[in-house]
């Protein structure tokens, strides 16, 4: 349903000219939830903008491959394309929920607006036809499990606690029936409980409304608990790529396996913590971005780094054990790996 | 170590802000102990009192009622009044190491002013003082020259840490400090506290609203809900066996299921 090809992103005003996202390529059929791990600077973030066509409003501009939404070709689709596609067909949930509500707006009257806006472009559909716009507002809230439904409709953004109002954004997203929807971090910002709430709704949300489901995080176990499949993105380029269960059983990236064993905080197991700072924009190493930090090019290098890793271009991902990963030594790790968590084999 | 009154005490901690009809109870008599050498985890959600008995621990707010002491010693009761030495035996460290640092000090000088004044080194013997203990939480030279905006969240958190270290405290309060920096930065910096707990005997209270965080890391921990420890224990038992149905409710939520995500990696018995 979606395919990215290929993309890379530039940044077009400050540091113009300087790469973001570097050839990814990552697909999200109907119905599937992926999900999109990186840290601060991996170009996540600006991946999603690029998937709703606001680079611009970021001074970015996608500088090559493609991105195709049910068939139809994204990357120089005028705005006239993007108005039917950004957030009718895919929606996009923001961090921040605050700042994907107005505050001066009543919960009811900002879901209505975005009802009767979604209602007078598409001809009435099954979802939007039929009823009030008002009594499809309480049917939104209420598909997001949110409690007291009608004195919510009168509240303003700020009376509602940081889960209730991701719940009305998420709502919000819904109101035109999106067939992708992304939420980038969606629950960082939430207490324990209230996260893994918010990620129950989601999950159920895809398989009640057969969505599909982009769930960007920073947080390995945040995206384990609702995605099929996993792309881990470090320095704007995919490290590794594949089931979620493959990636958690057995990475075949030492940067995914430090996050594996970074989500573990299996302190006293004695792992040791992936070393140094992700580079940021505009110094990315040459060669595999993340070998200055690799413990695993120390090893098949005897000690220095491995020519091949530190030399050339940041490899594309290749197919290793049924998933992509972009580490030439993949196959070594099964010999002791980038750290313990590479070669997690039988239980117990 | 576990003497009955050793270590840092807090006992019948209350916290009242505000008064009269619209008084709120933030802190409802907490007991909570932290010796040197352990670390004690303190969890809670947003909401539950957790930074504020913190800050009653670190001395920087004087609680409604109740009281704290180090080794016997009562520390509340007027923090002016207080030697330097007892002072000194307590620091905390913040969630935001942004709002901590002073943006125009580059690192070295942030942590040189503590060996001057809490030390009365020279200028010149604090800043060597001062590398040296940016060298051991892990800032190059390099780094140690720089402001905190040209830092990255976690290099800002270390630095934090040297200046705290700099005092030579028995007891290191963390207030979240992890949750504003990446997973790899977030590994290391457990890694860093522990390393300092064994090099330097340090007790440490580790406060987070993330069980995962001190799952592993915590010898005890306590269970704070709307101002009031709902249960207590070592880590491992708590985790094993909870008593309270918060505090299984919250084990419930960690994303990933409460098993490490690794199922190879060897878990540490308790």
């Amino acid at each position: 349903m979606l395919a990215v090809e290929d993309l890379s992103i530039g940044l077009t005003v400050h540091k113009e000219g300087i790469p973001v996202v570097d050839t990814v390529t990552l697909g999200v059929e109907m119905g599937e939830a992926v999900g999109l791990v990186g840290e601060s600077g991996s170009g996540k973030s600006m991946l999603c903008r690029a998937l709703v066509g606001t680079l611009h409003r970021h001074s970015a501009a996608v500088t090559g491959g493609s991105i195709r939404f049910e068939g139809e070709e994204l990357v120089g689709a005028p705005e006239s394309v993007w108005r039917r596609v950004r957030g009718r067909k895919i929606a996009y949930v923001p961090q921040s929920s605050l700042a994907g509500l107005n505050p001066v707006l009543t919960v009811g009257k900002q879901l209505t607006g975005l009802i009767r806006s979604a209602k007078s472009e598409i001809a009435k559909s099954e979802i939007t036809g039929g009823g009030s716009a008002r009594s499809r507002a309480r049917d939104l809230l209420e598909m997001v499990e949110i409690p007291r439904v009608d004195s919510v409709m009168n509240e303003r953004p700020h009376q509602l606690s940081g889960g209730m109002r991701q719940r009305v954004v998420i709502a919000g997203a819904l109101a035109r029936s999106p067939s992708l929807l992304i939420a980038d971090e969606p629950t960082t910002a939430l207490d324990v409980r209230v996260q893994a709430r918010i990620l129950d709704l989601l999950r159920r949300l895809r398989d009640q409304l057969g969505m599909s489901l982009l769930l960007v995080s920073h947080d390995l176990a945040v995206v384990q608990e609702v995605c099929d499949s996993i792309v881990v993105l470090y320095a704007g380029a995919v490290m590794e790529a594949g089931s979620q269960e493959a990636i958690r059983r057995r990475s075949r990236h030492p940067y995914t396996a430090g996050l594996v064993a970074a989500a573990s905080m299996d302190i006293a197991g004695g792992f040791e913590p992936i070393p140094g700072e992700a580079p940021s924009v505009g110094a990315w190493p040459t060669g595999c971005r993340f070998w200055p930090r690799c413990s695993l090019t120390l090893r098949v290098g005897e000690g220095d780094v491995h020519g091949r890793c530190s030399t050339g271009s940041q490899p594309l991902p290749v197919e290793v054990e049924g998933r992509l990963t972009a580490c030439t030594f993949a196959s070594a790790m099964s010999e002791g790996g980038g750290n313990r968590s590479g070669e997690a084999g039988a239980p117990g | 170590m576990s003497t009955p009154n050793g270590g840092l005490v807090g006992s019948g901690l209350i916290v009242v802000f505000g008064r009269g009809g619209s008084a709120f109870r933030a802190v409802d008599q907490v007991d909570i102990r932290v010796e040197r050498g352990e670390v004690v985890g303190l969890v809670g959600e947003s909401g539950s009192g957790k930074t504020t008995v913190g800050k009653v621990l670190a001395v920087l707010h004087r609680p409604t009622s109740g009281e704290v002491r180090y080794d016997g010693r009562p520390l509340v009761t007027s923090v002016r009044g207080l030697p330097r030495e007892v002072r000194s035996r307590i620091q905390m460290i913040f969630q935001d190491p942004y709002s901590s640092l002073n943006p125009r000090q580059r690192a070295v000088q942030a942590v040189a002013e503590v060996f001057r004044v809490w030390h009365s080194r020279s200028r010149q013997e604090a800043r060597s003082a001062a590398l040296d203990m940016l060298a051991e939480v892990g800032i190059t030279q390099e780094q140690a020259f720089l402001r905190p905006r040209s830092l990255s969240g976690g290099q800002r958190q270390r630095v934090s840490v040297a200046r705290a270290l700099a005092v030579e405290p028995h007891i290191l309060i963390a207030d979240e400090p992890t949750s504003s920096i990446d997973q790899s930065a977030q590994a290391q910096m457990l890694a860093l506290l522990t390393r300092i707990r064994e090099e330097r005997g340090l007790g440490i209270l580790f406060i987070t609203h993330d069980l995962r965080l001190v799952r592993d890391f915590a010898d005890r921990m306590y269970v704070m809900r709307n101002g009031a420890v709902v249960e207590a224990g070592a880590t491992g038992k708590v985790f094993r066996n909870p008593s309270h149905q918060y505090t299984r409710d919250l084990i419930e939520a960690i994303p990933g299921g409460s098993a490490p995500a690794s199922d190879g990696n060897a878990r540490r018995g308790s």
